[in-house]
């Protein structure tokens, strides 16, 4: 292609780029500041010195809300992710209008903002004895994350050619055995996407655990957010917490962010890529 | 001993396809039956209910003394439990498991001990030349490879029936040759009772002891290759089966004598004032002058146009206004315009309405 | 042969299970907000549609309900174009490794939670220690952009900022999509890359634009933890699901249910048709 069409697209990327560059620098220059930096310099400076003290301090502060949101957010990627599939599969292998209804109605409950269940699900909650407990959050994530799980799935199952399932029918296969040799064997990349994809909406998630727990140590998003009522002016806490609270879901989504994003496009667009 | 007998399949898809209408059909122990219809025909349809992949709306199959399906008395028995080794269209190779594991698939969920595994899924591999490929994966197969593991994974469980959809037309020309002929061998030397289905006659006559053609969801006629070549029992046979296609013309009648032909009818067909004439292009000869003997028919005509099929000299030539494809003899140059004399060696006589053949009139 | 009911169900029940509470979660808010179940009354009687008449009588809501609209037609129109100008530079490289890096660049503010994008960018507002002090350098003005009324513009630039990227990933999935020989039938007839981009390539992808609006509109119509991170229930800034979460907290339940159930209606014109669309994309493609 012509240069000059390069140049134009250089200098938007470089321009957007630096807007989109400036909170991570701001974030990292931020929580490598000391205290008395903190409260003269502004926040896009250099910090002079490298003072890591603060990290360490906060980190300390956030391990039982790191290892609170590691024990929820796992298990319920895997388990949504599970349960997710064997819907799929069902609703594929059984076809018909009934199965397309179904379906219907885990997508829109996927699409739905899950706020406006607010109200009954603190009840509910509340009525199970599970209110501000772990496996209370981990049962509002499954919630919205389980139809959620179904549904990718669902878009990738449908990927697979029919008569593969068949043969395993023919060769004597029942359900439970085709979907575990030959189904999720073959789901292997789509399975990944749907646990990465939940994995890092319910660590980002900060509504559910705001509303089902009391307190700031249950969810790793509480914690980050109590550091803005309680530090006033000192950015480089704040800073530090969230630094460190998004370093994970960062993780992930750099190592592992075509699975996340082949996530949002079959969510978005039903790509099977 | 394993023989298939359908009787009265019909299958409906809804809202109102009617993909196999009142089917009944009787396979032999150790037979090689070939459904040959053009596509759309029900004959995949057929296959999967033998199979169990589908429910027949109506009717009843029973393979060896077993009923599998009836849809009187409700039986259904599903494919796991039907002992029945089937090849898919394209294979349908679990594309995770290597070859080895691909063929010891039914064996495992037959919960056969892991030596016996190994032991019968080399026996197969075997007998299929393909016991050098068992650590591949399907993928880095070649066509007629991933056939012949298909094949195999069909064959290992030992079953009464083998099914197959089609295994020829995703293999390129030169190896179907060969596949053909493998497979017919096969068969015959593990003598397991077999349906093939296709669309292709060559896939057909290469490998069936008996061809059903199936046409809109009916069987037209059962038979042997030969039987179905020389006394089709209609047009929808003789115009489907053979190449280059029949030549299919009606003629009036007069006096009991095909009028243009000057062909005597015999029998019932004299008494009718048209009938339909089917002519294969290789039993009519065009030449300069009248062969003698072996003719149910001379007549003069015009040379049309001229092609050559393979080898074969082929001319279209024009009989009183009606255009016939007919043989010509290599070594002749024929012009365009150019008058010729046809000589007929075989004449099918169809009934004009219900298009069924009445008679064959042979030199 | 179709799998047979019971192990259809027996596959199905653990999902339903959850997407039915969901329903049962959308039901029960209907019977709530037929109630008068608050602090003050909690006994819930019925009382027909008297909260949704309190409800659209409250000038607060109003505010809420008319700034959520308007952020979603601000969301809708800027993330369009600004995710349609990072697509379209993007797209100008040949390298896929230069592209892929360049989309997931643009995609990072995505993956980080909003409570972390609303600390960040609550400092870059900060009057004395954000951008204003690069600004006043140049010799610009210095611009309050929390002050006041000011903050929900801000706030809608931040959450372009987190959602422009996601937009771009869909343009470029349907510009990878465009038949390659359009484009180089183009490049033999001499077309620039701007004519390819805006006569082939931008036409051929008007899915995206429905797609990234639906999603927008619905990141819109949710905005509740960008906002509550940087200012609390801060009136300036209050969205309909912040509304719906100040009447809970502040236990009206019944304005908070009526509040939950407009949610409802105003994303199911959405979501809906969308997933309607969707399915019978993805189910045709499956058969």
């Amino acid at each position: 292609m012509p240069r000059l069409s390069t140049v134009t697209a250089s200098i938007i990327i470089a321009l957007f780029g630096l807007v989109w560059f400036m909170p991570v620098y701001a974030l990292i220059v931020g929580s490598l500041k000391s205290l008395k930096e903190v409260m003269g310099t502004p926040v896009l400076s250099p910090p002079e010195s490298i003072d890591t003290s603060t990290l360490a301090k906060v980190f300390w502060e956030l391990r039982g809300p790191l290892l609170n949101t590691s024990i929820i957010v796992i298990p319920t990627a895997f388990v949504s992710a599970l349960i997710g599939s064997l819907a799929a599969y069902a609703i594929y292998r059984r076809g018909g209008k009934i199965s397309d209804a179904i379906m219907l109605l885990i997508a829109i409950s996927t699409y739905i903002p899950y706020h406006v269940i607010l109200v009954p699900l603190v009840q509910f909650t509340k009525t199970l004895g599970l209110y501000d407990t772990l496996p209370g959050v981990m049962f509002g994530f499954l919630i919205y994350y389980t139809p959620m799980a179904a549904l990718l799935m669902y878009i990738f199952i449908t990927a697979i050619p029919r008569d593969v399932i068949e043969a395993a029918l023919v060769d004597g296969a029942g359900e439970w055995r085709i979907l575990r040799r030959v189904v999720l064997p073959l789901l292997g990349p789509g399975i990944t996407s749907t646990i990465i994809f939940i994995l890092i909406m319910t660590w980002n998630n900060f509504f559910i655990p705001l509303i089902l727990t009391r307190g700031y140590e249950k969810h790793i998003t509480l914690k980050i957010f109590s550091y803005v009522g309680q530090s006033g002016t000192l950015y480089n806490q704040m800073f530090a917490a969230a630094l460190i609270g998004s370093i994970p879901p960062l993780i992930v989504f750099i190592f592992l962010g075509r699975y996340f994003i082949k996530g949002l496009l079959v969510l978005g667009t039903g790509a099977k890529g | 001993m394993v023989s298939i007998t359908v009787e009265g399949l019909t299958k409906i898809f809804p809202p109102r396809v009617v993909a196999l209408d009142n089917v009944t059909l009787e396979i032999r122990d150790n037979e090689f039956l070939v459904v040959l219809g053009p596509s759309g025909s029900g004959k995949t349809t057929f296959l999967r209910i033998i199979a169990g992949l589908e429910k027949p709306t109506r009717g009843r199959v029973v393979i060896g003394d077993r009923v599998v399906a009836d849809s009187e008395n409700n039986v259904f028995i599903p494919p796991q439990k039907r002992n029945i080794g089937m090849v898919f269209q394209n294979w349908a190779l679990y594309p995770n498991m290597k070859v080895f594991d691909n063929i010891a698939f039914p064996l495992e969920i037959k919960k056969v001990p892991r030596d016996e595994i190994r032991r019968r899924v080399k026996a197969v591999a075997e007998v299929l030349g393909i016991d050098e490929l068992l650590d591949r994966y399907p993928r880095q197969l070649s066509g007629g490879q991933q056939q012949r593991v298909a094949l195999a994974r069909a064959l290992v469980k030992e079953p009464d029936v083998l099914l197959l959809d089609e295994p020829f037309s995703n293999l390129d020309a030169r190896i179907r040759l060969t596949a053909r002929e493998f497979v017919k061998k096969l068969q015959k030397r593990l003598g397991i009772t077999t349906i093939l289905v296709t669309h292709d006659q060559a896939d057909a006559f290469a490998v069936g002891d008996r061809i059903a053609v199936l046409n809109q969801g009916k069987i037209e006629q059962v038979g042997t290759p030969e039987e179905l070549y020389d006394k089709p029992a209609n047009t929808f046979i003789a115009d489907f089966i053979g190449e280059p296609p029949i030549n299919l013309v009606e003629f009036r009648v007069e006096n009991g004598y095909i009028e243009d032909l000057g062909v005597e009818l015999p029998g019932e067909a004299a008494g009718l004032d048209k009938v339909i004439v089917g002519v294969r292009p290789d039993e009519a000869v065009a030449a300069w002058e009248h062969l003698a003997a072996s003719s149910v028919a001379s007549v003069k005509a015009v040379v049309d146009t001229v092609v050559y099929i393979g080898s074969r000299l082929y001319l279209t030539v024009d009989v009183a206004g009606k255009k016939l494809r007919v043989q010509g003899l290599t070594g002749h140059t024929y012009k365009e315009g150019a008058e010729v004399i046809v000589s007929v060696k075989k004449m099918h006589i169809f009934h004009p309405k219900t298009r069924s053949r009445i008679v064959t009139l042979e030199a | 042969m179709t799998m047979s009911l019971k192990g259809f169900i027996v596959f199905l029940v653990p999902t339903m299970i959850f997407a039915l509470f969901l329903y049962y979660g959308i039901l029960w808010n209907v019977v709530i907000a037929s109630t008068d179940y608050s602090i003050l009354n909690p006994r819930m009687e019925f009382k027909g549609l008297k909260s949704f008449r309190e409800l659209f009588s409250d000038p607060a809501f109003q505010d809420a309900f008319k700034r959520t609209l308007l952020w979603a037609g601000l969301l809708v129109s800027a993330g369009n174009l600004v995710g349609l100008l990072l697509a379209s530079a993007i797209f100008q490289f040949e390298k896929p490794r230069l592209r892929n890096t360049l989309t997931t660049f643009f995609l990072y503010p995505f993956s980080l939670s909003l409570v972390v994008v609303g600390i960040v960018w609550r400092w870059l507002y900060d009057p004395f220690k954000g951008i204003d002090v690069l600004l006043t350098k140049f010799g610009m003005p210095n611009i309050q952009w929390l002050e006041g009324g000011n903050a929900f513009w801000s706030l809608v630039l931040t959450s372009i900022w987190v959602y422009a990227g996601f937009v771009a990933l869909l343009y470029l999935a349907m510009f990878y999509n465009v038949d390659r020989s359009l484009i180089e039938s183009a490049i033999v007839d001499g077309a620039s890359s701007i004519t390819i981009l805006t006569r082939i390539v931008i036409p051929n992808s008007k899915q995206a634009v429905i797609i990234a609006t639906i999603f927008l509109a619905l990141f819109a119509i949710q905005m509740f933890d960008l906002p509550y991170s940087v200012l609390f229930l801060n009136p300036f800034t209050m969205t309909v699901v912040m509304y719906v979460y100040s009447k809970f907290t502040s236990l009206y339940f019944y304005l908070a249910s009526a509040a939950a159930i407009v949610i409802i209606v105003v994303s199911a014109f959405i979501v809906i048709p969308y997933a309607v669309y969707g399915l019978k994309k993805w189910l045709l493609a499956g058969r």
